[in-house]
């Protein structure tokens, strides 16, 4: 199937952007880098387009320059630890939503790509284990540390996977 | 499908404008063009012999006293074994009176992106009278701003080691930049050294350091943290803001589990 990297970069956009509000706690951050990481598969097409999963690809992209722009200032780090889930983006969004996001975005970077792998894609163990790179036993423990966290802050969560 | 999976899409929301192709493939054209004049500065660089350093030149330098910085900035300790001078390149005698630095160290790890959960065998030597470093945790240093680049720590508590790379904010990087973390525990130094690892698989080009260990560090253990960068690489060329920049660090909380920890 020949996929137009016009095509590819509509699809997958709104999913990245998805993945990277969660991951990163905002809005335009999350906008940011997920068209750098769109950016660089319009720069690498002629290989992308011959992966057998270009979105996967694009999303290892996508959360690795969302780690590189949490290291690149120390003080916004420590920042972000303190201050709640930063979000200039003003909308009418429900107690319960906020109180996911920041759940979310109060777990460890490894925990919190889990919980966005399974849960807001979809994906099975096995597809999330191959996506970070590690053993389907790392992201159950992962995962099952991430819900107990999140069943801590009081939200109801199951995985029959 | 959870309840907590409509609530977590319902939270990731909808990106707040539409995706604009016209700019995607103009920051695509700009990566594109950032990274072929850098190879080329670098190969220049290279031929000329300016600032051409490799990593086994770098083993030769040694250094001067100097401020060492924590990548948070917290804690700056007196002098480090390795610093390469940009300035002259001259290599100053290692002073082992200037080893015990004062102090604590404190830092938060991060650490690679690429956080390759093996590392290449350890070298092991004997030695004997290592002075005592400062009690800590933790200690981590970077490249950014400074070309100090070490630390020491006696460790109070046990820990793994790892470094990391920070991509450019735009382009991406490659760097001869390596590093060492030597772990000394009854008068035995282990040392622990970074490799290069292939980062975008669709970019051979795109190369970079890597390494990590968990567990490597005891409480007791005297740990010394270095980064060589060579004179004239990107992470010192490159501008302020737009600069990739390494680091690594070993103690409590780093190793390669705990590798994207933030």
């Amino acid at each position: 199937v020949v996929v137009e990297v016009d095509d590819f970069c509509h699809h997958e956009y709104p999913r990245l952007y998805g993945t990277l509000r969660l991951y990163c706690g905002d809005v335009w951050l999350a906008e940011e880098l997920a068209q750098e990481a769109l950016a660089r598969a319009v720069r690498h097409w002629a290989n992308v387009v011959r992966m057998d999963a270009p979105g996967a690809w694009v999303h290892r992209v996508a959360i690795n320059l969302a780690n590189s722009w949490f290291r690149r200032s120390a003080a916004e780090r420590r920042a972000l630890r303190r201050a709640p889930v930063r979000d200039s983006h003003e909308e009418p969004d429900n107690p319960t939503i906020i109180a996911v996001r920041q759940a979310v975005a109060d777990l460890p970077a490894r925990q919190r790509e889990v919980v966005i792998l399974r849960f807001f894609h979809d994906l099975p163990v096995r597809a999330a284990a191959e996506r970070m790179d590690c053993a389907e036993g790392t992201v159950k423990g992962l995962l099952s540390d991430a819900i107990r966290s999140l069943r801590m802050r009081g939200l109801v969560v199951s995985d029959d996977d | 499908m959870t309840d907590f999976a409509l609530l977590l899409k319902d939270a990731a929301g909808q990106p707040p404008r539409p995706l604009n192709m016209a700019a995607i493939r103009q920051r695509a054209t700009t990566l594109g063009l950032r990274r072929r004049i850098s190879l080329w500065t670098w190969a220049v660089l290279a031929t000329l012999g300016i600032g051409g350093a490799t990593g086994a030149t770098l083993a030769t330098i040694g250094h001067q006293p100097s401020d060492v910085r924590t990548i948070h900035g917290e804690r700056d300790t007196p002098d480090g074994p390795v610093h390469p001078d940009r300035n002259s390149g001259s290599a100053v005698a290692f002073t082992p009176d200037n080893r015990s630095a004062p102090g604590g160290l404190s830092s938060t790890p991060v650490s690679s992106i690429v956080a390759v959960p093996r590392t290449h065998g350890p070298d092991t030597t004997t030695t004997t009278g290592a002075s005592e470093y400062a009690r800590a945790a933790t200690c981590s240093v970077d490249t950014v701003g400074e070309s100090v680049r070490t630390c020491r720590f006696t460790a109070t508590a046990a820990g793994g080691w790892n470094m990391y790379f920070v991509d450019p904010v735009n382009g991406n990087f490659n760097s001869n930049a390596h590093a060492e973390v030597r772990v000394t525990r009854d008068g035995k130094t282990t040392t622990y050294k970074t490799h290069e690892e292939q980062w975008d698989p669709v970019d051979p080009a795109d190369r970079r350091p890597a390494g990590c260990a968990d567990n490597v560090v005891q409480p007791g253990d005297q740990v010394e943290v270095i980064v060589y960068a060579p004179a004239g690489d990107w992470l010192q060329n490159g501008q302020d803001s737009n600069r990739p920049d390494i680091g690594a660090g070993a103690g409590q909380d780093w190793g390669c589990t705990n590798g994207t920890h933030q």
